[in-house]
């Protein structure tokens, strides 16, 4: 039966465990997890060390940690984070007294719930290598204790209990079994959602929602390729890739107002943004894959031509909308002329609609425009001090209460992702009467290094601005993003392929398993199907076929070569059983060792006294030859305990003996030396 | 092969950490469906998935473990008898951890920590049994609670079986005189001193032994204890007489007595048998032969196990005339 000290380490070593994610987490304070980890170190070095206070001193400590939950936050920040710290605190107490088995077991209900709000609260991709570990951790526990409960002896001779590859192997097909579990949950959502805005990702999105606060994740799916069909250099004006821009600011919300569409009727199976010129000489040809199209084509300023299948439209803000295609890559050409949006419309009512006029932010925006008065002035002034005076995170942090986000990014917060910059500086524009608008799209990409060829990703989605200085100069560009925060353009090297496949392996944690949601699931549901259906198809397909022979190949080989391997294939070479077991073997062995060395081994010699010669010849192999001896003796005239089944355990102790006896030929060789010597 | 064979007298049921850890799914399910947060689904699937598994596993084990006791040929009242049982783990698969052998009262009877696939575990189980006579063994339970413990599963490994327990026999031998055999003779004759005879053979220590026929060095040297037989002088047979009739066979404090018969009877055949000299045996009406070697004790002692006491009116004990005799009744040896 495990000792309580033994209990008292194991709970240390879980606690220090479950607290492993803490210090690269937000939600818990360090103090906090820093006490709890302090008492787990204390239990792993001093297990012996039970504490035992009055019931006055408990009471104290439990008033103690409620000052504490409260001096770090309370409930201000949501239930969340003080009842991890007052888990923490708890649990860091409560696995100190610990003082027998129930103790202990009702301290692992503690300890798991900590390492459940280390999971929770995890996002990065690591996270799944610790949840697997954990797994494996939480099996060999969960035996371990169960033995350990009906009264089995887990730490007798030989290897302990239970066995770590029976352990592994049997979390490794739980976990198997458990894919398909992950797979078809419900999704459903809930009204009091509490972690609804965590966990987003970056990428395009067809309107703005500055509410959705919490920590943006880049996501490196790549979102669209671009190639220059000719050969041309994409140029960098080309790597900034517009989807539309949005007109209407509704408490945090910027959305297009998708009136007026006007559809686009091709011409030879061209559509044309910009007056027909019926020549497309000396314009860049680009071909654009479109991987996960969201509404509107991703379009470099200055497109003059489209070729699509797809029908088209286009909006009041120079975006071109698309029909809805769920899931379908869309390819496209694209002709680039000079940097001019289409359909130029001049700015409207709602260009400098606010839905309420916030007096802070209007004397901030005054205050930052000072004494300019013309609309490029004054943007440029916004512009430079948003770049200057705030930062940039993709962390927005956690609102106190239901204030506007761009005020609160403003006034408060003072960093944020590149939608509050773009939000922030429509507002303040918007608030000294100027026209603004957030456009969406994407900027940079990894670029090929013959220039022709740019991958873009969700990482590079991007927000920025345009302002309408007048009918000549028309809507012009403005990015008050810190130059930190704009996705930029990045060459294509060997290591850039190495960051790449990381990247990869990111996306696949970000959208297969972070965000896995009920449309990736009715995805799965749809791919399932269009699979069944295409079967009868694939069988027809040679390729398909010579894979499945390859398969079934290396799966006969795989078989083959386990049956050699355990010597069953060859039925007529039948596997040498020896009647005498491993430790009988290895007593022999250390007879004929004791020969050389003077030992008097007759053939009636028995067991123990072969054990007490080499016990006295080689001193510091006494031990190991001992539970040799007691191996030896149970193995020839025990009536239990198996045989020829501990042969792995005897290797190790043969090992040991021959350690000894090698420390022995040294010593005597150094003794020898030093007699010559002298 | 049906649910019923290979699960003789299943039983099933949910433990208390079996009902927490289902609770604490629920709990987490909710929480996980409530947030969508992905981790909670991870672990809830986890959790769910080593459900799955345990369940499968000691399903499994329980199906592909197989138990057999057997019982020494020779079982005595108030000796510890050792049981062999041996556990076989016939899955090729899945390792067998925390087997409990439990007997009908529910004592465990033996506990496994694992037996490997494949493989085999062999144990020896202390059983007293305190009177003689027919006694039920089993039906023991094979209880598997591992891997995770959420369900108990047992099936019943060892079905209610019947077992002969001969007489209790004395540390020493009782002081007799012959009768009828040409005049009173000390029962010296039958104790054994343990020093005189030729050898006669080396064998293995069986109960009842004598400690003094130990041979030291050759117990040494094989590492389990031996004992030398001895040739004695040439004894002629004699018959031991029980006679079971009793006024008041209900007594209690009578068959307290009759036990106390029985077992000097059992032992004195035990000795005799052991140094060859023949031994016949007469209860009530019934005559057994003389027999001399030990492999025919069953003969004799079977009977003594069996020997109820009856009432008065009963047959007198058969007559031997012209034949050593030793009678044996409630009110002390005659």
């Amino acid at each position: 039966v495990i000792g309580v000290a033994a209990l008292r380490r194991q709970l240390g070593w879980l606690l220090l465990w479950a607290l492993l994610p803490m210090p690269f987490m937000y939600i818990v304070l360090p103090p906090f997890w820093l006490i709890a980890g302090a008492a787990a170190v204390l239990l792993v070095l001093q297990p012996d060390r039970v504490l035992r206070p009055s019931k006055t001193i408990l009471n104290l400590i439990g008033v103690l940690i409620l000052v504490a939950v409260v001096a770090a936050g309370g409930l201000n920040i949501g239930p969340l984070r003080p009842l991890g710290h007052l888990l923490l605190l708890l649990t860091a107490v409560r696995v100190l007294l610990v003082d027998d088995r129930r103790g202990f077991l009702r301290s692992l209900a503690l300890v798991g719930m900590v390492w459940v709000v280390s999971v929770a609260s995890s996002t990065h991709m690591v996270a799944a290598l610790y949840f697997l570990a954990s797994a494996g951790i939480g099996w060999w526990v969960g035996v371990r204790l169960h033995l350990d409960g009906v009264g089995i002896e887990l730490e007798g001779r030989g290897r302990g209990l239970p066995r770590t590859g029976h352990v592994l192997v049997a979390a490794g097909l739980a976990f198997l079994i458990a894919v398909p579990f992950f797979l078809v949950m419900p999704r459903l959502g809930s009204p009091w959602v509490a972690g609804r805005s965590f966990g987003r990702s970056t990428g395009f999105s067809p309107d703005v929602d500055l509410g959705k606060l919490g920590r943006l994740t880049e996501s490196q799916e790549v979102a669209l390729i671009v190639t220059s069909t000719r050969g041309d250099e994409i140029e960098p004006s080309m790597t900034r890739l517009r989807g539309t821009a949005f007109d209407q600011v509704m408490a945090g919300s910027f959305i297009p107002r998708r009136t007026e569409l006007r559809a686009l009727e091709p011409s030879r199976g061209i559509v044309w943004l910009q007056p027909e010129t019926g020549s497309l000489d000396g314009l860049v040809e680009l071909e654009i894959d479109l991987l996960r199209p969201r509404r509107y084509l991703m379009l470099p300023r200055g497109t003059v031509a489209i070729q699509a299948e797809t029908r088209m439209a286009l909006d009041l803000y120079g975006g071109v909308l698309i029909g809805y295609r769920r899931g379908q890559p869309l390819r496209y050409r694209v002709w680039v002329g000079e940097d001019r949006l289409p359909n130029v419309a001049p700015p409207s009512a709602r260009d400098v609609l606010l839905p309420r006029d916030n007096p802070q932010v209007r004397a901030l925006a005054q205050t930052v425009a000072g004494d300019r008065r013309s609309a490029r002035a004054r943007a440029d002034a916004i512009e430079r001090h948003l770049q200057t005076e705030y930062n940039y995170s993709l962390n927005s942090g956690v609102r106190i209460s239901n204030v506007d986000p761009v005020a609160w990014f403003l006034l408060e917060r003072k960093e944020g992702h590149c939608e509050f910059f773009a939000g922030a500086m429509v507002v303040m524009l918007r608030h000294l009467e100027v026209p603004a608008r957030m456009v969406a799209g994407y900027s940079g990409g990894d670029i090929s290094p013959a220039g022709d060829e740019l991958v873009v990703r969700e990482a590079n989605a991007h927000a920025w601005v345009e302002v309408w200085l007048g009918p000549d100069a028309g809507w012009v560009a403005y990015d008050p993003t810190p130059p930190a925060g704009v996705p930029g353009l990045g060459a294509v090297s060997g290591m850039e392929r190495v960051r790449w496949a990381w990247q990869q392996l990111e996306l696949l944690w970000d959208q297969r398993l972070l965000t896995f949601g009920l449309g990736e699931q009715i995805d799965l549901v749809d791919g399932a199907i269009e699979l069944l259906h295409r079967i009868p198809e694939l069988l027809h397909r040679p390729s398909v076929v010579r894979a499945a022979v390859v398969v079934a190949a290396i799966v006969a080989f795989s078989v083959l070569l386990r049956l050699w391997w355990k010597r069953r294939f060859l039925p007529w070479r039948p596997q040498k059983r020896s009647a005498v077991g491993p430790a009988s073997r290895a007593m022999r062995r250390l007879a004929r060792a004791l020969i050389p060395v003077g030992g008097v081994v007759p053939p009636w010699a028995t067991v123990r006294s072969i054990g007490g010669q080499a016990a006295s010849f080689w001193p510091q192999s006494a031990a190991a030859v001992d539970e040799l001896v007691e191996r030896a003796e149970d193995e020839l005239y025990g009536i239990d305990g198996e045989h020829n089944r501990d042969a792995a355990e005897i290797a190790r102790l043969w090992k040991r003996i021959r350690a000894g006896m090698k420390s022995r030929e040294l010593t005597v060789t150094a003794h020898r030396q030093s007699t010559v010597d002298s | 092969m049906s649910f019923a064979d290979a699960f003789p007298g299943f039983r099933l049921r949910l433990t208390r950490w079996g009902a927490l850890y289902i609770a604490g799914c629920v709990v987490l399910g909710l929480a996980a469906v409530n947030t969508g947060n992905n981790a909670l689904m991870s672990m809830l699937a986890m959790a769910l998935g080593s459900y799955v598994i345990s369940g499968t596993w000691s399903r499994q084990v329980l199906a592909s473990v197989d138990v057999q006791v057997s019982l020494p040929k020779e079982v005595f009242a108030g000796r510890a008898t050792y049981a062999q049982v041996e556990v076989t783990n016939r899955s090729r698969l899945f390792p067998a951890y925390g087997l409990v052998l439990r007997a009908p009262d529910g004592a465990a009877v033996l506990t496994e920590g694992l037996v490997d696939r494949g493989s085999k575990r062999r144990r020896s189980v202390e059983m007293v049994f305190h009177r003689r006579g027919w006694r039920s063994v089993g039906p023991w339970r094979l209880e598997v609670l591992l891997p995770l413990g959420f369900f108990l599963k047992s099936k019943e490994v060892l079905p209610d079986q019947r077992v002969l327990v001969l007489p209790r026999l004395l540390e020493s031998e009782p002081v007799l005189e012959l009768s009828n055999g040409g005049g009173a003779r000390s029962m010296e004759l039958f104790s054994d001193r343990g020093r005189e005879g030729e050898v006669s053979q080396l064998r293995d220590y069986r109960d009842g032994d004598d400690h003094r026929q130990l041979h030291w060095k050759q117990t040494a040297r094989q590492q389990r204890p031996i004992v030398v037989d001895r040739q004695h002088a040439a004894e002629g047979p004699v018959y031991l007489v029980l006679d079971p009739r009793a006024p008041d066979p209900g007594d209690t404090e009578v068959q307290d007595r009759f036990e106390i018969v029985v077992s000097e009877i059992a032992t004195v055949v035990v000795r005799r048998l052991r140094r060859m000299a023949p031994v016949g045996l007469v209860v009530g009406p019934l005559v057994v032969p003389p027999v001399r070697d030990p492999r025919q004790s069953g003969r004799l002692l079977r009977i003594l196990a069996e020997v109820e006491l009856v009432g008065p009116d009963s047959a007198d004990p058969a007559e031997l005339h012209g034949q050593p005799v030793v009678t044996f009744s409630i009110g002390g040896a005659g």
